[in-house]
């Protein structure tokens, strides 16, 4: 039998090949432009409604790209703002834009190229997919924050409960991602976020119940509402405190940037962690802190009520803008507390001021006082 | 196709309660307790049980499993592996089985008492479940000798434990309708207040005494450890 000549071969090769080609681009054109043509039909068929549209909604406004926009802001905020307080420059070159804003830009494509290093004793499903959770879980609180009672993504009537929920969720995959590292600096680490987060949800359970309890309803475009003549954090001031307080802790900002303590610890329970999936971890932080933020603000800060010259939207990206400065700031003001010394504050002093608010609230509420501000 | 939702979630809930008991790892144990609990509150998600959900997960999923999780962790597995048979596939097949027809018959317990039954899901539900047990009792009896004795206790164990779920639901179907949120936006706080204290007083009442037995017997065995040691 004669050999085929290699000539043939390689004909035949390219021929094959070229039609699968073919076919893989043609099945790649119809699994993506007609799912495209559909959305972009549902999107245009109303041009009056796209601003309102649930998808525009879930996507961009109060969702996705804005919260990652004022979280991509936020993180060159901080390294900007506690330079500058700091006497040192910051971000100065990146992009040729004023201020090194394109910084952020830079990082993002570095650790996209960054090898994921999986160490060899962990627990590989937890420890790939507890960045995921993290992401997921610190993405969800987004959706429940209403900018106004028409851009709101869900719109849940025990929606302060439904956001505890979520992030009760966070200390659990911390754990895990601590655990499944097989590392014992990454578990204590994870152990002190744990504690950590832990122990400030009960006070910040508690200062949350003064706006509960002044509407009378879990549902957050109800308590938004109710502050129309008056802010709560004028009537209930304690509580506003607490909350910001812990806060602060849920976030690990400082002066609670106790677990990943970045100049003293190497980075905690994210020590094993690289590229991608330590991305993940950071935007998770930041997007929960747009969603902290948010609830702060139509919690204690009157929401979208404002002056009349601008809608209540801005009025509520405004407030969310500068809640989140203050969050950043202290950065640049604040020194970091031990472990002990937090665990004290938390359960010592917060829970009973917390429990303390609402008992003038209920008082005030007996003298009659409280109608006053309805 | 309205019918997936509950099968799935069922499914879900199932697989995560036989992974909780079988799983040879105490961490991916309690993982899987973890999504059992989810899986509950979907169901009461489902029903429009919006409260009773929210405190599903806030509770058990945000606290009790991420207790349960770090005791787990700080303890440590133990040292020496304690030898795990490896099931055969008709004793696993047969536990299965007897697991979905207890889930299936509790199931039906709850919608029947909540006047839901009209569904045909449930009444094919109803005719299956009796089929299934049967087929896993038989399954259950043939297997080889070596391995159904603990599939049986098994089987009982989370049979007894549907009875006893269905028991529960009867005595609240007895007190009085669950509170439910029936898609209404509104939802009244002092209403739940007043049910709790008024109509579920008892029930409270009771409950809290059951909890405060199992504390107390918690701190007795605790005490009986410490001073065998």
């Amino acid at each position: 039998m004669a050999e085929t000549p290699p000539r043939d071969f390689l004909r035949t090769f390219l021929a094959v090949a070229t039609v699968v080609f073919l076919a893989c681009v043609a099945l790649l054109l119809y699994l993506v432009v007609g799912p495209l043509e559909s959305v972009l039909s549902y999107l245009f068929r109303n041009p009056a409604q796209l601003l309102v549209d649930p998808l525009f909604k879930t996507i961009v406004f109060p969702g996705l790209v804005y919260a990652g926009l004022v979280a991509y802001l936020a993180i060159w905020g901080e390294r900007k703002f506690a330079a500058k307080v700091q006497n040192r420059v910051g971000p100065l070159y990146a992009g040729g834009l004023p201020g090194g804003i394109l910084q952020n830009v830079a990082d993002l494509l570095k650790i996209l190229f960054k090898e994921v290093i999986i160490p060899r004793d962990t627990d590989k499903p937890i420890f790939i997919l507890a960045p995921l959770f993290a992401f997921v879980i610190g993405a969800l609180p987004v959706v429940l924050v209403p900018y106004s009672p028409t851009y709101v993504i869900l719109d849940f009537p025990l929606g302060v409960l439904l956001f505890f929920v979520f992030t009760s969720f966070y200390p659990l995959v911390l754990l895990l991602a601590g655990w499944s590292s097989n590392n014992k600096f990454s578990f204590i680490g994870s152990l002190r976020a744990l504690y950590q987060q832990a122990s400030y949800e009960v006070p910040l359970f508690l200062a949350a119940l003064a706006p509960v309890m002044l509407t009378g309803s879990f549902r957050l475009i109800d308590i938004g509402d109710a502050q129309g003549k008056v802010w709560f954090v004028l009537v209930a001031p304690i509580s506003a405190i607490v909350f910001f307080t812990a806060l602060l802790a849920e976030l690990e900002k400082f002066p609670f940037d106790i677990p990943e303590a970045d100049s003293e610890l190497v980075a905690g329970w994210l020590t094993e962690y690289s590229g991608v999936p330590y991305l993940l971890y950071q935007f998770a932080a930041y997007i929960k802190m747009v969603a902290y933020a948010g609830l702060f603000v139509v919690l204690f800060l009157g929401g979208w009520n404002g002056f009349a010259f601008l809608p209540g939207e801005w009025w509520m990206v405004i407030k969310v803008a500068l809640v989140v400065l203050v969050i950043i700031s202290t950065r640049a003001f604040f020194p970091r507390i031990r472990i002990d010394q937090l665990l004290n504050v938390g359960w010592t002093k917060l829970i009973p001021l917390a429990l303390l608010s609402i008992a003038i609230l209920v008082g005030l509420q007996l003298l009659g006082v409280l109608a006053l501000v309805r | 196709m309205d019918y997936l939702i509950p099968i799935a979630i069922l499914a879900f809930t199932s697989l995560m309660a036989i992974m909780a008991l079988e799983s040879r790892s105490l961490v991916y144990g309690a993982i899987s307790l973890g999504g059992f609990f989810l899986g509950l509150s979907l169901f009461f998600f489902y029903l429009d049980l919006l409260y009773l959900a929210i405190f599903q997960l806030l509770v058990y999923v945000g606290a009790v499993s991420v207790l349960i999780l770090f005791a787990v962790m700080v303890i440590g597995e133990p040292a020496k592996k304690v030898p795990t048979p490896r099931y055969g596939g008709l004793g696993f097949l047969g536990g299965l089985l007897v697991a979905l027809a207890a889930v299936f018959i509790a199931l039906f317990l709850l919608f029947s008492f909540l006047n839901l039954a009209a569904d045909t899901l449930f009444q094919i539900m109803l005719y299956v479940s009796p089929v299934v047990v049967l087929l896993a009792f038989v399954i259950l009896f043939i297997g080889e000798p070596r391995q159904r004795s603990g599939y049986r206790f098994k089987a009982f164990g989370i049979l007894g434990a549907s009875l006893v779920f269905a028991g529960f639901i009867g005595v609240i179907s007895y007190l009085g309708t669950v509170p439910s949120y029936e898609g209404s936006v509104t939802f009244n706080l002092v209403d739940l207040a007043d049910s709790l204290l008024d109509q579920y007083g008892l029930l409270i009442l009771v409950l809290g005494l059951l909890l405060a037995a199992a504390a107390f017997g918690a701190v007795a065995l605790a005490k009986k450890e410490e001073e065998e040691q």
